[in-house]
């Protein structure tokens, strides 16, 4: 498969599920280049398009993780600085939605990401995270309620 | 409770990874793999971090005192090998070095260090009404997309080596706020470098109400005791083709591996050899060991990029060596937890490591390990 075509059609999605696990798009920018690096290096043998995006998104996950074990990258910009909020043209519902789910623990911010911007099932989530069907669901029932409990204070 | 996919996806279809990102990821291939010409996070700022030293700004007044013996009893719960380091509330008025204005004094509290990890405790107290304001709204932040080395540490709060005294080291800063301390009108961060090679002379940045990109120099003169071998491979093959280790510098703070190049850069070396690059990820640290008096060994499996820092170049001061191979600070490495909950911590762990009590050291990559004794 050409690995430039596969740059182009993951890119974004890679670069989303970092932004939303980091906050930062700095950081982000390099954990899609660590991710696809990876995908060169790793010698792997994809069945199809799908298994490549799983794959991708798994990686760039392990590799926000690592990053935020890492005492040099604890210390990240503010939501309020982020490139791409200042940039964007967002109603204020959008904002407050963004604001709310930036502000959850970053394992539900990736599931609520995974689930309802990638439109991806539970189980679908499960296997890209290596976690359990059941530990996604309580993942996103939590996340739920703390995005409820928020929106209704705002 | 609002149409959260509908308001969430149309919020995120805004998120766009950069043209430029696009076309340098695209390059990867071309490369063969070559990690470091991406703009690989630490060589970013250790660029940024040297073109700091030609930065000026605008001088602070200080007052140094950096008594070891005051230095110690701060560090209490550090040499006496306490997990937690509890030292900081009880001792506020450590003034090391102090900087004010109208409405808040900055000054330094404690100043621990081998020469190559530097740790100092930063407090923030306002004086007043406006000063507390200015507090609550106080956040520093390396600005890492900064156009202009000014805007990189303008809002910042972070220490640097003093480059000018010592040209070619590499190095990261970082800092992080001591929550459990914080009130109305205190704040402290503890701030910390790690750089390749010994300094004695650093630079601290920091920002007050009445302006910011403040600098400060400070003495960070050794205060702990400091261990340098030699090192000999103990039996079997060498952790790499591509470098020998062959010096190691420990302390309580930080170990430093040396090596000698045997492939890992060009003969002119100024660049990684494309083999190397090839097989970086397999080169990369896993973890390492201390072995003990006894013959076994203590494992300090750090996850997280610091232990893979292999390769990074760097103008060695050491006879026989010209590689940089292994930095880990051993002192407040895990300093802030993930929790449970996946959010950050903010307490102060000590990772309690005694050198003097070593013969040698375990490197452990994904090809194999190796160990070398102490010489």
């Amino acid at each position: 498969m050409d690995y430039e075509k596969i740059v182009e059609e993951n890119i974004n999605f890679v670069y989303r599920a970092a932004v939303c696990y980091c906050k930062n798009t700095r950081d982000a920018e390099d954990i899609v280049q660590n991710t696809f690096l990876k995908l060169l290096q790793s010698g792997q043998e994809f069945q199809d398009k799908e298994h490549i995006r799983k794959w991708l998104v798994r990686v760039a996950v392990n590799e926000c993780k690592n990053m935020w074990k890492s005492y040099w990258n604890r210390n990240v910009i503010s939501l309020e600085t982020l490139e791409y909020e200042k940039e964007a043209v967002r109603t204020d519902e959008q904002k407050e939605l963004l604001q709310a789910v930036m502000g959850l623990p970053p394992k539900y911010r990736i599931v609520i990401h995974l689930y309802y911007y990638e439109g991806y099932h539970v189980k679908e989530i499960a296997d890209m995270l290596h976690l359990s069907e059941s530990n996604v669901q309580i993942r996103l029932m939590r996340a739920r309620k703390k995005l409820k409990e928020y929106l209704k204070e705002e | 409770m609002k149409d959260i996919r509908k308001d969430y996806t149309d919020a995120m279809d805004t998120v766009q990874a950069p043209e430029e990102l696009t076309s340098r990821t695209k390059d990867i291939a071309k490369y063969s793999g070559k990690k470091v010409a991406y703009g690989n996070r630490k060589a970013y700022k250790k660029i940024l971090a040297a073109m700091a030293a030609a930065a000026v700004f605008a001088m602070a007044i200080f007052v140094p005192d950096t008594s070891a013996k005051y230095i110690k009893k701060i560090f209490a719960g550090f040499w006496s090998g306490n997990k937690e380091v509890g030292s900081y509330a009880e001792q506020p008025d450590g003034n090391l070095y102090t900087d004010e204005d109208k409405h808040i004094k900055m000054s330094v509290e404690e100043i621990l260090s081998d020469e190559v990890c530097v740790q100092a405790v930063v407090k923030f107290k306002a004086k007043d009404e406006k000063g507390i304001e200015w507090l609550n709204n106080y956040a520093p932040e390396i600005n890492q997309d900064a156009a202009t080395t000014k805007e990189v540490f303008m809002h910042s709060l972070c220490i640097i080596p003093d480059f000018e005294s010592g040209l070619g080291v590499g190095g990261s800063s970082g800092f992080m706020e001591l929550e459990k301390y914080r009130s109305d009108n205190e704040r402290y961060f503890t701030i910390q470098y790690l750089a390749t090679e010994p300094m004695d002379s650093g630079l601290i940045h920091y920002s007050l109400p009445s302006g910011t990109g403040y600098e400060m120099e400070i003495d960070i003169k050794g205060n702990v005791p400091v261990y340098n071998y030699n090192l000999e491979l103990k039996d079997g093959k060498g952790i790499s083709k591509y470098y020998e280790p062959k010096k190691i510098r420990l302390s309580k703070l930080s170990v430093v591996v040396y090596g000698k190049n045997t492939g890992l850069f060009t003969e002119d070396g100024k660049e990684f050899t494309k083999e190397y690059m090839v097989e970086t990820d397999k080169e990369m640290f896993r973890s390492f060991g201390m072995v003990k008096e006894n013959g076994s060994i203590k494992s300090y499996d750090f996850s997280g990029a610091s232990i893979g820092e292999l390769g990074r170049k760097a103008k060695i001061d050491n006879e026989g060596c010209d590689c940089f191979v292994l930095s880990q600070i051993f002192c407040r490495t895990k300093v802030t937890d993930i929790g449970s909950d996946g959010n950050v911590k903010g307490g102060q762990n000590v990772i309690s490591f005694s050198p003097e009590k070593y013969k040698g050291i375990q490197l452990v990559t994904e090809n194999g390990s190796a160990t070398y004794l102490f010489k």
